[in-house]
């Protein structure tokens, strides 16, 4: 069985949203009890990230970090703009999808990890996908 | 009638325009705006505005090249002085960095000269407080030491001004140039940027010129201005436009706003680019007199005599303000030669002198009364509310 | 009398403006897209030249570029630009200009002076021009080609002032998201208003049309058109009063709103003057434009206002063009002037006055017809 289901967000600049719970209630509508659920984003210059205890501070940490390692340049080659050009980077290296394991109906990691939406060219509105699949 | 015999307190401001500045200068010396504004204050400044209202206003264009071109020695003085923006006062108070959003950290270095001889209009006080509450300095320029706008400001440059009646003000006007002329020398005179003899030297020519339009010169120009208006009335001439590039602008926003003062005519001003793009297609060409203000040392000199030629292929009436040769002009043109300046910057003290003489005299002719005094329906606001008691609003 | 016996190139202008706006944005905004990013930031203030209704195009934008990218702009005459400024405005550190020079034909001596002392100096240039071959984009770095179709009516000219404005606009909007001024949302946003602003403008051509004509009846003979307006209103009160001599050659002034107060209230025969105030509701000044038309009031001359706040705001007597709100303020001179436009047109077609003079042999002599092109051109160092 497969389930698909479509949400929205607003994010903020270089913001860092959790969505855990979103992914939560679209696999419990899903029904599906034993499978894997893939959060995706199909907007450039955003992310999808698994983040192990996450407080405000590692969030923090975590911004700064991929900006350190991707900053905003005037000379890309690409002169779109040095956000959008470095957002699409941090995408790529980051990764915009992410796949979890669901066991008994909910995320195996659930009380461990979080889901989060990192919009690296906010703000903006955007869209992510849930896809439930299993039995 | 010789031009002599005219009587009026507009002709008798402008006759009496020499003496009266002498006396202006012999009160404001550089201890005089020491005691005013301390060094401090004027070294401090970073960015400095000036603000007024119609004459007033003319006065910030006039000016403005005095503050931000400190070294004089050269022709136009292109070297650095202070950041200065003449705003109108409208501009300045309710839209000056509004949409740009005040930067904190550069507020304190902004110093706001407001011009309003009277002190009363609303507008200049609103300028004064605006800039207070970001934290910069206000300085009044003004007769009215218990004013609304010297009661605003941090600071006041105390004028004096001897009165003359209702009429046109020329007497403001060349204060106001002279006492900002002055602060701008005080200013560059602390910063370092003009040595103490450096900004004795700008004073003295700049005195110097005041009193190279000595009797003869004021006598030649009279009768010039008074057969010109005599002429251009017997013509049917009512509006005018003026034509003017830089500092010299401020002459001819100056003579356009006296003629609308003395007599009502309509006038427009503009620079002599844009007079060759929107101006030179004015139907009436043969009611409409034309005045271009051009000086040899302005950089926009070619432009003018080019604008002049131009001017002159349709009109009839065209008059020239010039310090320069008059052959340069063509023959259809009404040259009036003014004294040559040592300095282009010095030129809107005194060069506007002609065009108040037309104000007055064409004033004289009709009869008419200044700013429409006791006449319907304008004496409906005789007491100004509509400048005096507009409603002050600090963004 | 019927308006439509009375057809003017002013009328058919705005009747197209969706048309153009619509030509405009898709033409310029890929080259655009295009300025480099590096002298974008570079950038520490912007000037805008022009002549005539480039210049005033460049002051109507001013507040644009000023809440949108936050960086110091002037708009000074091309004379003042390339004879007056100080030179010290026109290279490197710590002024860095951006200058945006404005010539629909490209061919205006002074704003290719303008140019030539920017490049003298190393000053960033962005030329906006419907020639990419004409002497003003070869003095410039960049040229944005507005894109105009070559068989349009544009003179007197309306359709290029807008596209002048709008490519402004647009200029703005993507410096203004390069350095993150503006949000990606506000940015998408503003796009969009522009093209659904001009839409909704446009709807009202017809009911403008008909008050216009019934105005232009009464005003035609008037002895002189009066414009008011502050800051970016300014340039739609000086447009106005350059279509008034433009279109048929009438006598006319312009002023903001406090100098008004201290001169052109003593004009004479204020009954036999038009006054046309322009006023927008969100503007700072608003209040004080207000005060003014009070002043107007007590002199009794007709007066026309242009203005996006209700009609009730206002004294009975006056003739109230209601405009459409814009979502952002500084978009409203894109189309604030169009009422005032289809007067002029109207009373330049009930006069029997051919614009620009056509047919008078002394305006279109050889001084007059080169009296923009020619002159000498001197770099002031």
């Amino acid at each position: 069985m497969v389930y698909i289901k479509e949400l929205k967000i607003r994010t903020g600049r270089d913001s860092c949203d959790i969505i855990t719970s979103q992914v939560d209630r679209a696999i419990k509508e899903s029904g599906i009890l034993s499978g894997v659920a893939v959060v995706e984003s199909g907007d450039e210059s955003v992310g999808i990230l698994k983040i192990a205890g996450c407080t405000p501070e590692v969030v923090e940490d975590i911004r700064k970090e991929m900006r350190r390692l991707v900053p905003a340049r005037i000379n890309f080659t690409n002169q779109d703009s040095p956000e959008n050009t470095a957002g699409r980077i941090k995408s790529c290296f980051y990764g915009s999808s992410v796949s979890l394991i669901v066991k008994n109906g909910k995320l195996l990691c659930d009380e461990k990890q979080d889901i989060c939406f990192t919009d690296y060219d906010g703000p903006q509105d955007r869209t992510f996908s849930v896809c439930v699949y299993g039995e | 009638m010789d031009h002599k015999e005219y009587k009026s307190c507009l002709l008798e401001q402008i006759r009496n325009s020499v003496k009266d500045i002498n006396q202006i200068a012999a009160n404001e010396t550089f201890e005089f705006f020491g005691n005013c504004v301390p060094q401090e204050v004027v070294k401090a400044a970073g960015n400095v505005y000036i603000t007024g209202c119609g004459d007033s206003y003319c006065a910030a264009i006039a000016t403005k090249p005095v503050f931000e071109n400190a070294d004089t020695s050269t022709k136009t003085g292109m070297v650095p002085g202070t950041p200065t923006m003449a705003y109108r006062n409208i501009e300045y108070s309710r839209y000056h960095d509004t949409y740009r959003g005040w930067n904190p950290l550069l507020n304190e270095r902004n110093l706001l000269c407001a011009i309003s001889i009277s002190g009363s209009p609303a507008r200049p006080t609103e300028a004064a407080e605006r800039i207070n509450a970001h934290g910069g300095t206000s300085v009044a320029f003004t007769v009215n030491k218990e004013g609304n706008l010297a009661k605003a400001s941090k600071y006041v440059i105390p004028m004096t001004l001897p009165s003359y009646g209702l009429a046109p003000n020329v007497t403001s006007y060349y204060s106001s140039v002279f006492s900002l002329m002055m602060f701008g020398f005080y200013m560059s005179r602390a910063k370092g940027q003009l040595s103490d003899e450096q900004a004795l030297a700008c004073r003295e020519g700049l005195l110097e010129y005041v009193n190279s339009y000595d009797e003869a010169v004021m006598e030649r120009l009279s009768k010039e201005a008074f057969d010109l208006a005599k002429q251009w009335e017997a013509d049917g001439v009512d509006n005018m436009d003026f034509i003017g590039d830089g500092p010299d602008y401020a002459t001819a926003f100056f003579g356009s706003a006296k003629m609308v003062e003395s007599f009502g005519g309509l006038t427009t001003n503009d620079d002599s680019e844009g007079w060759c793009h929107v101006n030179f297609f004015i139907k009436d060409t043969d009611h409409i007199g034309t005045f271009i203000i051009a000086n040899e040392d302005s950089p926009a000199f070619s432009r003018e005599v080019e604008t002049a030629n131009v001017a002159c292929s349709i009109r009839k009436h065209v008059c020239v303000i010039t310090d320069a040769d008059p052959s340069i002009f063509p023959e259809s043109a009404t040259v009036i030669q003014v004294p040559k300046a040592k300095r282009l910057w010095m030129h809107p003290l005194m060069e506007h002198i002609p065009l108040d003489f037309v104000a007055g005299y064409i004033g004289c002719f009709r009869d008419g009364k200044p700013y429409r005094n006791g006449e319907e329906p304008h004496c409906k606001d005789a007491e100004a509310k509509r400048f005096r008691q507009s409603r002050i609003e600090i963004i | 009398m019927d308006r439509k016996d009375y057809e003017n190139s002013l009328v058919r202008q705005a009747r197209d403006l969706k048309k153009y706006v619509n030509i405009v944005y898709e033409s310029v905004l890929p080259q655009i897209r295009q300025l480099p990013v590096k002298e974008i930031f570079d950038a520490q203030k912007i000037f805008i030249t022009g002549c005539g209704d480039s210049w005033m195009a460049g002051v109507a934008a001013k507040a644009c570029f000023e809440a949108v990218t936050k960086i110091e702009t002037y708009a000074p005459k091309a004379v003042e630009f390339s004879r007056i400024l100080n030179n010290k405005n026109l290279g490197y550190s710590p002024n860095t200009p951006l200058v945006i020079l404005i010539s629909y034909s490209g061919t205006a001596a002074r704003v290719i002076e303008c140019a030539k002392r920017c490049a003298r100096y190393g000053a960033n240039t962005i030329a906006i021009t419907n020639n990419p071959s004409s002497p003003l984009a070869e003095n410039c770095r960049y040229t944005i080609n507005v894109g105009l179709p070559a068989d349009g009516e544009y003179q007197p000219g309306a359709t290029t002032y807008n596209a002048s404005m709008l490519t402004l606009f647009l200029i703005a909007l993507r410096i203004g998201r390069i350095r993150n001024r503006i949000t990606p949302l506000e940015y998408e946003d503003m796009n969009r208003e522009l093209l659904a602003f001009v839409e909704r403008c446009a709807e009202k051509n017809e009911e403008y049309e008909t008050r216009a004509f019934e105005i232009a009846q009464k005003w035609k003979d008037l002895k002189a058109e009066d414009f008011i307006g502050d800051y970016a209103d300014y340039a739609t009160a000086f447009f106005g009063s350059a279509k008034v001599i433009e279109v048929f050659g009438g006598y006319t002034t312009y002023d903001d709103s406090e100098d008004w107060c201290h001169i052109n209230y003593f004009l004479k025969e204020p009954e036999k003057i038009g006054r046309v105030v322009i006023l927008n509701k969100e503007t700072p000044s608003f209040g004080r434009v207000k005060e003014t038309i009070e002043a107007i009031k007590v002199l009794g001359s007709p007066c026309i206002i242009v203005s996006d706040a209700q009609k009730e705001e206002f004294p009975e007597t006056m003739e109230v063009f209601t405009v459409p709100s814009a979502g952002y303020f500084w978009m409203h001179p894109l189309t604030q002037h169009i009422p005032f436009d289809m007067v002029a047109g109207y009373i330049g077609a009930l006069k029997g006055i051919k614009a620009f003079r056509e047919n008078e042999e002394k305006y279109h002599g050889e001084i007059g017809n080169n009296r923009l092109k020619s002159g000498t051109q001197i770099v002031i160092v």
